[in-house]
């Protein structure tokens, strides 16, 4: 079973913006099922400067899904380089909010995004090994 | 702070150095001219001072970065068109996506609870 997420320090608020509802009637209960915690960069030993690997690996090592607005896909040491160098079919998927401008203005936006966590967490197996989603 | 805001590039694009949130992270919300005060509730580990630096960092470079944010848009639209390949989208009603989790839920608790049984 997966730990925990990890928010990526560009999306901080939305992510604490999305535990918040997960955690909210209807879905308490699929929170709770879920037995998941929010973890910060410092609560994993990773600094604010870590690297994407940095980040990514210690994902994987402390069973935590990462939620990121990563823009990054150049350097040698992306999320996407880490998963094509390091990844694996058993490796916990990155999940991206796709469009955070449309997060800050419409619920409805939120509520997809909501869903669509929940429904990848609830068939986590399924999805290792995914990369990005 | 009283400090000078340094931006560096790791090999991630131009970053504060103190911190992995680079220019391109806040391109868009320079693009749709955001407050700063408003950046900063939802990336809380920064200061006004280093949203401001990030902003004048865009603006001297502003063709280059409207340049990648576009990029950054089309993979994007690419990575969600492979996504709804592999995962299709669920189409239905806001209640009919609940009744789908719900089911989803039961089964994961049928799989818990079967965990360790023998047999």
């Amino acid at each position: 079973m997966v730990k925990g997420i990890l928010a990526d320090n560009n999306v901080i608020g939305q992510v604490t913006h999305l535990v918040q509802l997960m955690q909210a009637e209807p879905w308490a209960e699929f929170w709770e099922h879920l037995g998941l915690e929010l973890r910060h960069f410092e609560d994993v030993g990773l600094a604010p400067t870590a690297t994407d690997l940095e980040v990514w690996q210690r994902c994987q090592e402390h069973e935590l899904v990462l939620i990121t607005d990563n823009r990054n896909d150049d350097s040698a040491d992306s999320l996407a380089a880490a998963i094509r160098n390091f990844g694996t079919l058993a490796s916990l998927p990155v999940f991206t909010i796709g469009d955070v401008g449309t997060f800050a203005t419409s619920p409805q936006y939120v509520e997809q995004v909501l869903r669509s966590l929940f429904d990848y967490l609830l068939r986590i197996d399924e999805v290792r090994g995914t990369g990005r989603l | 702070m009283n400090q000078t805001i340094e931006i560096v590039d790791r090999g991630r694009g131009p970053q504060l150095a103190t911190s992995r949130i680079t220019v391109l992270d806040l391109v868009h919300y320079f693009q749709n001219g955001t407050p700063h005060e408003v950046i900063r509730r939802w990336l809380p580990t920064l200061q006004i001072d280093e949203i401001a630096a990030l902003e004048r960092y865009y603006l001297d470079h502003k063709e280059d970065f409207d340049a990648k944010e576009l990029r950054v848009q089309e993979r994007r639209q690419e990575q969600i068109r492979l996504q709804r390949e592999r995962f299709p989208e669920f189409e239905g009603t806001g209640e009919e996506h609940l009744a789908r989790l719900k089911s989803l839920l039961e089964k994961s608790r049928e799989g818990k609870n079967g965990e360790g049984h023998p047999g």
